[in-house]
């Protein structure tokens, strides 16, 4: 699976990014850079799918994929996938859901709904037996203090509580296949009963640990999707206090600061002074909101006739490499505008 | 005030107390500093954990290893027992300051060596008052330990700078020239001395020769098939508890079998560790990364694959089989050039003399432009591959002759070279050392008297003859053994059954 996912972001970067781009999509790197990537060729669905995944990780499939000739580097050292790898994409088609990622949409609370859950079926499974003295299989201290908080509220009708989740979680188990269902069961820990490690469900289950990575995120995802359609209620606790997260616009930190600021008004050499950051940096940002803000007023930064000067150069090409844009323009454009029209023009297409 | 037995039993559901436990508590307890030496698995932990319970003020306690702090905290926490942190290099600068903020608040404080040396934590714990500090782990302070740490040497200050509150000095495995220097480089505490034996009577010693690395697998497959029972194989590398951990799967369908080393994520750890703990695995293949905090009592058999570095560790490693004083047994397997994986490792825990060479070029060069240059002592590891515990090891040696201040300023001195001739005569001698205590394990094994009198000869004068079989050296044959065997483990493939098992173990009709 996660092969196929690789080779299918690979296709969509059309041989125009590196294979670093595909690590920094996957990885969810908060960068203005892989936003715009994700954004521009609608990878949106797979960003931050696999936060825990290692650089060399990635590098050691990578290279396992060159060798096999599934991808290839052009001379740039863009990566695109070789006929051999299309064959793989076409054969494999709808094996793998992945249209069920929602990656930028649950990239802040997934990881968050797996700890509370976990840890909640672990401690209430074990207190509910006189179980007191139990291992957190979730050692973060936010998730325990969450979970101790809960359990103050639950403690008096525990059982009933687990009723209802049980009742819920296996609602929505019976809505996906069996496989995702039983590697996602194993997975679970609860009284006398450990869950297996992500090693030992690759071997059960005869695939690679990325596999299993994979597989248990998209089926998290199916489950939040599930959650937030039908709202059962005790599973709704795991994410209504972060709910706020999952609309949260989908930009980092420092776009946000610089957001915050132009909405007062402020011009870019305002921010470049109140941040001080370069114009580059400000710029960045402005193309990172446009982005992430259908509505964002553009206009400040670019006239309506240059807007649709560039607009008319990128409809008629697939080619979305700026340099291009920028010398079929004859460089009466910058850099800056071009990204910005890209940015409006992705949104508007969909 | 009720007795001790009592607290023990209200805080930790033990009815009595195991050999030494009251004695050292006693002493604590009545303003008696002590050192005391407790097999490992004997519960040392409880030497403080009870106390921080009873006495009126915070209780220290410095221990070299993160993991055994964080085991530790843990531990006590599923226990219902909050007032207790730790403090260590790995806290994120925010939480370190949060934690400095509010240290009179916890009763039981867990300190690396290194953080005592932090003026903001010292200055903190002067003010509030301390009724017992514990160093676990004591022999690190003596160079004659098996894992020296020279910021042990700093403690004797700390205890003056606190005004002698309690001491507790606690280890698992200390000769006797290891506690004259522990109680040495303390000189200013008079102590007591608790001492008891590391012998393990009911833990038979086998040791099997074998012509090729090939043969332990095949020798850990008969073994196998005739023994299920709780199993540890301990290795030196990390890839061949992979290794062997997928022949024993392949070989076996219904053993449980996995891997557990440094490089799995922490949430794999824990399960793996808990599998092992609640018996859904039978068989564990690990480096000496695990362990530490396991409370297993019925493991039955330890195989070392590979050779530790030293006689100390083969006994705790050993010493985790049987605690519940059933017949165990523990198999060393050697095949020819075996010394040379210990030997390699030894190498790697001292930088090398060439790289401290070039270092010492670089100091000399910056020391002759300016009075103070201001360095970067993390880039040097880069520079000259420094591993973490080299680079600590330099910078104690560079801030002891006063060349290297607050960590970043290299200060023009005179003794220069004099520290160049030192740190490299300290390395010699540091490795001359670890090659005699490796010399110690080789020549253990290669006796042709009782193992077992020949394994606790250098701790204790008076060893017990063992309770079930006692060595290979003495007639013990490994097939002739009859412990009790585990059932197979069967489990359940049905989702919704076993959904329903994790989320609902009560009878949901009651
Ligand atoms: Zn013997």
């Amino acid at each position: 699976m996660f092969t196929f996912i690789i080779l299918f972001c690979v296709e969509r970067l059309k041989s125009q990014r590196s294979m670093a781009s595909v690590y920094h999509i996957l990885q969810g790197k908060r960068a203005a850079q892989t936003i715009q990537d994700a954004n521009l060729y609608q990878l949106t669905d797979v960003f931050s799918i696999y936060s825990k995944l290692r650089r060399s990780q990635f590098d050691q499939v990578m290279n396992q994929l060159l060798q096999s000739g599934w991808i290839a580097l052009d001379l740039d050292k863009h990566v695109y996938v070789t006929e051999e790898g299309k064959k793989y994409l076409t054969d494999h088609q709808g094996c793998f859901q992945i249209q069920y990622f929602n990656g930028a949409t649950y990239a802040k609370i997934f990881e968050l709904f797996v700890k509370r859950f976990s840890l909640t079926i672990q401690t209430y499974s074990n207190v509910v037996m006189h179980r007191r003295t139990f291992v957190p299989i979730i050692e973060d201290d936010a998730t325990q203090q969450w979970v101790k908080r809960h359990y103050q509220i639950d403690q008096n009708d525990l059982k009933a509580y687990l009723v209802d989740l049980h009742e819920s979680t296996k609602a929505f188990l019976q809505t996906i296949d069996r496989r995702s269902a039983q590697l996602f069961v194993d997975r679970l820990t609860g009284y006398q009963q450990v869950g297996l490690s992500v090693q030992q469900l690759a071997k059960k289950n005869n695939v690679s640990e990325h596999d299993i990575q994979m597989m248990l995120t998209l089926t998290y995802h199916r489950f939040l999707q599930y959650i937030e359609d039908r709202r059962p209620q005790s599973l709704l606790r795991f994410i209504d206090d972060e709910l706020s997260l999952v609309n949260q616009h989908f930009m980092t930190n420092s776009a946000e600061k610089t957001y915050q600021l132009i909405r007062t008004g402020l011009t870019i050499d305002d921010v470049m002074a109140v941040r001080k950051l370069k114009r580059s940096t400000i710029e960045d940002h402005i193309v990172e909101l446009a982005y992430a803000l259908p509505n964002l007023n553009i206009e400040t930064y670019i006239s309506e006739v240059d807007f649709n000067k560039i607009a008319e150069v990128v409809r008629m090409n697939d080619n979305r490499k700026l340099s291009l844009i920028k010398s079929h323009l004859n460089d009466e454009f910058n850099y800056f505008q071009i990204r910005l029209v890209l940015a409006r023009y992705q949104i508007k297409l969909n | 005030m009720e007795n001790l037995e009592n607290s023990l039993e209200r805080y930790f559901s033990y009815k009595t107390f195991r050999t030494g436990q009251k004695e050292i508590i006693s002493d604590i307890m009545a303003g008696q500093h002590v050192l005391a030496t407790l097999p490992t698995g004997a519960g040392k932990s409880i030497c403080y954990q009870l106390p921080a319970l009873l006495v009126k003020g915070g209780v220290i306690v410095v221990t070299p290893l993160l993991s055994l702090m964080e085991d530790q905290v843990k531990q006590m926490k599923q226990r219902g027992y909050s007032h207790i942190t730790s403090l260590n290099t790995f806290n994120t600068e925010q939480e370190r300051l949060t934690i400095i903020r509010n240290l009179h608040k916890y009763k039981l404080i867990f300190l690396s060596p290194e953080m005592l040396q932090n003026q903001n934590v010292l200055k903190k714990l002067m003010l509030i008052d301390i009724s017992l500090f514990v160093i676990d782990e004591a022999h690190c302070i003596s160079q004659w330990g098996h894992e020296f740490r020279p910021d042990y040497l700093k403690l004797n200050n700390v205890i003056v700078d606190l005004k002698y509150p309690t001491i507790l000095a606690l280890t698992a495995t200390a000769t006797p020239d290891v506690q004259k220097d522990v109680i040495s480089q303390l000189a200013s505490v008079k102590f007591k001395k608790h001492i008891y034996p590391m012998d393990r009577d009911n833990i038979a010693l086998y040791v099997k020769q074998v012509d090729h690395h090939h043969e332990k697998d095949r020798f850990i497959i008969a073994v196998l098939e005739r023994y299920n029972v709780p199993t540890m194989i301990y290795f030196s590398s990390k890839k061949e508890t992979e290794r062997v951990a997928s022949i024993i799967n392949q070989r076996f369908d219904q053993l449980n079998v996995a891997y557990y080393h440094g490089d799995l994520d922490t949430s794999d750890r824990l399960l793996i560790q808990q599998q092992f703990m609640e018996n859904q695995l039978d068989v564990i293949c690990c480096t000496s990364a695990f362990g530490m905090g396991i409370n297993k009592s019925d493991i039955r058999l330890i195989i070392h694959y590979h050779l530790p570095t030293q006689l100390e560790s083969f006994i705790q490693e050993v010493g985790r089989a049987g605690r519940d004083q059933l017949e165990s047994v523990s198999i060393t397997l050697i095949s020819p050039n075996d010394h040379q994986i210990p030997q390699r490792l030894i190498e790697s825990e001292l930088p090398s003399l060439e790289s401290v060479e070039m270092l010492w070029s670089e100091i000399e060069l910056l020391s002759q432009s300016k009075l103070t240059v201001k360095v970067d002592t993390n880039e040097w590891a880069q520079r000259y591959n420094f591993s973490e515990v080299h680079l600590r090891f330099i910078k104690n040696f560079l801030e002891a002759y006063g060349i290297l201040k607050y960590n970043k300023y290299i200060v023009s001195h005179s003794s220069i070279h004099e520290a160049k001739i030192a740190i490299i005569n300290k390395i010699k001698e540091r490795s001359r050392y670890k090659k005699h205590k490796l010399n110690e394990l080789l020549n253990w094994l290669a006796t042709s008297g009782c193992r077992r009198q020949r394994l606790y000869a250098k701790f204790q004068s008076h060893i017990s003859p063992a309770k079930y079989q006692c060595c290979d050296r003495c007639g013990f044959d490994l097939f002739q053994w009859q412990p009790k065997q585990s059932g197979y483990r069967q489990r359940i493939n049905d989702y919704l059954s076993q959904l329903k098992s994790v989320m609902i173990p009560f009878n949901e009709d009651e």
